[in-house]
């Protein structure tokens, strides 16, 4: 059945929606915005590769869409709220938490209509716009919060002037919607500085011009087909899958023992070498694949007692379930939030119940999070964000879910680390959560990325390819070569009074050039300590922290 | 059962009975019984002997896993039985052969750990008989045997004394340890008995606390104590770990990255559990760092009553050098009876 008739007549403009055409109209803004993703996504501030806007609310639209089509009941309530549980669950970023409040907005303001109209729209409008003020502790103007409220308004004075029809009301706040879209980089200085428009309002103007194209009959799309290409895979955890072979202990008797000649000897065969004694009597411990070889030379040196060999993977074995243990029958579990290999497994180590895997830019959905919320036995959840963009969706979470939670809103894994740090699985969730906002807080932290095309920043010429430096989220400063670019770092963090530097490299980062980065550091500020981790973060070479 | 004390004069303990019946107070008993000792020391006072000078019915005996300091245990009278430090072949007695500062010395420079060992039921039964020749009862007390099989040579010894000797487990190190015999030592010069002082002890212990930080991990590795601190200081190399002494443990209790924030973080625990009964500094290797923590407490506790005290070979054989904690009895309420 290809949409019911919502027409009159023939020309007559369109009144209202029931159910089924409710599903179009969106499938139809949604199939625009597909359409757009890539442009949206390039209108970022910075010429930075993570730019995700428009990838995040076609996700959030492509969630709400599914749920709103699998709504047996053909009313228009139910749709409304249909597309409110499926953009909650599915947002993504800031922008698709708005696309949620919008829909929660449009739910509300439905209620018992029978239709959905021109008032319907305005009303709902207008509650999206106060839910989207009212979530925020400093809204910004020039964002996609100016162009929801604007476009709120004009459909308004629409239907302040008795004038409901649905399209009617849509043309004139989609019109709005453009205009406020061009002002935007009047009211917000970065914008007209990157000679860029905000990115979440242009996709809010894309989504309701691609409704209002479906209410003038100039879209033929109304079966709604979900890009596959933007499936998000699983919650995923890494495990660790490395050998451990054989812990083996012996005791050596004999004469003339030469305790450096055989560490030296033990050391091609394994690891953690500890041996103590006298010239006559030795007791050697060591982490081996083979003890067998151990063994036979030993037995070549003297006589052996108190030997002991364990197959250490059980133990390990028996290491996870007790880590495992540990974590359910901790107070507070801690979920973070990371991408790369490196850090994933470092927060992991750090104690860590679960870390959700972030994708190329980090961008985990409501449910994703709430999900992991809800599968941790603890009923204290830490949530640590890692990005800016997370904040929200986390804090939406937190309004749902049944267990007391709290955000520690990082902005990227550095400040993680820090947080995970002081994270102490003993203390209440209050005391954790203010040790680790203020552990994340106050690291400075520096990240390095590349240019995506040529642009320019402030006063700044950038060209595609080129590194750029931000410090505490401010960009500083551009240029082709990391080793210069670090030297700024170091003076911005005083980092010769610093304690300790860490540096994570990522993603396509050889490990040789990481070394020497890390190598000259150590060199420079010979009072601080370097630490070199393999983050394999994605989009950012290098993440520093200094402290 | 208490055995009557030699018939000089000087013996402390014929100072008690005669105080006691010139009072008309019927003996130690009524002390534990928490009669006013006021008048005792009045009556010391016109004798014209020194307070100070008359110890307290109950000789505190520990080991030297305390670090109370020297002279602190002489002013207080409390008997230290020590341990011994071997480095290689060579057997030193904790406090006697060795100073603190040439422990230290001598660990940064030998490449293999020293052991430790503890005392002999000999060296117990030095102590105790000195006691029991004074006529007193004797509160032995001694590492948490959680950490330490010192308590058990303890044991041992006392089998063969006449004269009562209590020995009991504090459930602490080092000055958690050294504060608690110190505590006793007070009390008994004040008069508290045996009994009481085991019952209040006891409850002490549940106010006593130990926490510091410890500059490398190297010392706790290579002393293969590092066990569940491994896994709760994750792969990072760079980590700082602040250790406690809870329940007769040690545990790890947070991770810091650098050395300033484990100070910092270190201060900040302890001074949250403020107000104290008795407080103690101690490093191993860095004097001016426990100066400064020191004149951070001083600011909320008598500086006058703070004491300094050295983590000692037995410590510091498993924290190494750099290391720095407080140790501190909280100030507990008062229980009317």
């Amino acid at each position: 059945m290809k949409g019911e008739q919502f027409r009159e007549a023939e020309n007559a403009p369109v009144r209202s929606l029931g159910a089924k055409a409710l599903v179009d109209m969106f499938a139809a803004s949604t199939n625009v915005l597909g359409e757009n993703v890539s442009d949206i996504d390039s209108l970022n501030v910075f010429p930075v590769p993570d730019g995700d806007t428009g990838t995040n609310m076609l996700l959030t639209m492509n969630a709400a869409l599914e749920e709103a089509s699998s709504v047996k009941d053909e009313n228009v309530l139910a749709i409304a709220g249909a597309f409110a549980r499926g953009s909650f669950m599915g947002a993504r970023g800031n922008s698709g938490v708005i696309l949620s409040q919008f829909f929660q907005g449009l739910k509300d303001a439905v209620n018992k209509r029978e239709r959905f109209d021109g008032i319907a729209l305005a009303q709902g409008l207008q509650e999206a716009s106060k839910l989207a003020y009212k979530s925020l502790s400093r809204p910004v103007e020039g964002t996609i919060l100016t162009v929801l409220r604007e476009a709120a308004d004009a459909a308004s004075r629409k239907i302040q002037k008795d004038e409901t029809n649905l399209i009617d009301v849509m043309q004139s706040c989609t019109i709005e919607a453009k205009l406020s879209v061009e002002k935007t980089p009047q009211l917000l200085p970065v914008l007209k500085d990157a000679g860029v428009v905000d990115a979440g309002g242009y996709g809010l103007y894309i989504i309701l011009q691609g409704a209002l194209n479906y209410l003038k009959g100039e879209t033929y799309q109304t079966d709604y087909k979900m890009d596959s290409t933007l499936i998000r895979k699983p919650l995923e955890m890494i495990e660790e899958k490395e050998s451990y072979g054989y812990c083996t202990e012996f005791v050596l008797e004999g004469e003339s023992l030469h305790k450096e000649k055989i560490r030296q000897i033990l050391d091609k065969e394994g690891q953690s070498i500890i041996i103590a004694g006298t010239d006559k009597k030795i007791k050697v411990h060591m982490h081996t694949l083979d003890p067998g070889a151990v063994i036979s030379y030993a037995t070549t040196l003297g006589s052996l007692q108190q030997i002991k060999i364990q197959n250490m993977d059980d133990q390990h074995g028996d290491y996870i379930q007790q880590e495992a243990w540990r974590k359910s029958a901790a107070e507070t579990a801690s979920i973070v939030v990371a991408s790369g290999e490196g850090f994933t497994r470092l927060f992991h180590s750090l104690g860590a119940s679960t870390v959700i895997a972030g994708g190329r830019t980090m961008n985990p959905s409501a449910r994703e999070i709430l999900e992991a919320v809800e599968s941790v036995p603890s009923k204290s959840i830490i949530f640590i964000a890692n990005n800016p963009n997370i904040i929200p969706v986390a804090q939406q979470v937190r309004k749902i879910t049944g267990k007391r939670m709290e955000v520690v809103g990082s902005l990227n894994m550095a400040q993680g680390v820090a947080a995970m740090i002081a994270f102490n699985e003993q203390s209440d969730l209050e005391s954790n959560t203010r040790s680790m906002e203020r552990a994340a807080k106050s690291l400075k932290v520096a990240e390095i990325t590349r240019s995506i095309r040529d642009s320019r920043i402030g006063q700044k010429q950038i060209s595609k390819g080129q590194y750029l430096l931000f410090y505490n989220g401010d960009f500083i400063t551009s240029g082709n070569d990391i080793f210069s670019l670090l030297n700024v770092v170091w003076d911005l963090a005083s980092a010769h009074d610093a304690e300790l530097i860490t540096i994570y490299y990522g993603e396509g980062v050889g490990q040789h050039m990481a070394e020497d980065l890390a190598g000259e550091a150590g060199k420079k500020f010979t009072k601080s300590k370097v630490e070199l981790v393999h983050g394999g973060q994605p989009n950012y070479q290098f993440i520093v922290s200094v402290e | 059962m208490c055995t009557a004390g030699s018939p000089t004069i000087s013996s402390s303990y014929r100072w008690n009975e005669i105080l006691s019946r010139e009072l008309g107070v019927e003996g130690r008993e009524s002390r534990v019984r928490g009669q006013d000792s006021g008048a005792e020391s009045t009556m010391a006072q016109e004798l014209g002997v020194k307070e100070k000078e008359m110890p307290g019915t109950v000789k505190i005996i520990t080991d030297s896993t305390s670090d109370i300091p020297a002279y602190l245990a002489g002013e207080l009278d409390i008997g230290i039985v020590p341990l011994t430090i071997n480095f290689g072949s060579k057997t030193y007695i904790d406090g006697k052969d060795i100073t603190v500062n040439e422990f230290y010395e001598k660990l940064l420079s030998v490449h293999e750990l020293p052991t430790t060992a503890s005392p002999s039921p000999g060296q117990f039964s030095e102590e105790y008989t000195k006691a029991e020749q004074d006529g007193r009862d004797i509160l032995s007390i001694h590492i948490s045997a959680k950490l330490s099989g010192v308590i058990n040579v303890a044991l041992q010894a006392r089998e063969k004394i006449k004269a009562r000797v209590e020995v009991l487990d504090s459930r602490s190190a080092t000055m958690g340890l050294g504060l608690q015999a110190i505590w006793a030592a007070k009390k008994s010069r004040e008069g508290m008995g045996l009994d009481r002082l085991i019952e209040e002890l006891k409850r002490v212990q549940t106010r006593t606390k130990v926490l510091g930080m410890v500059d490398t991990l190297e010392y706790l590795h290579r002393g293969g104590r590092i066990g569940i601190a491994q896994a709760f200081l994750g792969s990072l190399l760079s980590m700082k770990p602040i250790l406690g002494i809870q329940n007769g443990e040690t545990f790890p209790l947070e991770r810091v990255r650098t050395r300033t924030k484990a100070l910092f973080r270190v201060w900040e625990l302890c001074q949250a559990d403020s107000p104290f009964e008795e407080l103690a500094i101690l490093y191993s290797t860095s004097p001016e760092d426990a100066e400064e923590m020191l004149n951070k407490f001083a600011a909320i506790y008598p500086r006058e009553k703070i004491y300094k005290a050295r983590f000692g070979p037995i410590m510091g054989t498993h924290i190494g050098p750099g290391s720095l904690g407080v140790a501190y009895i909280v100030q507990g309420r008062e229980i009317r009876a």
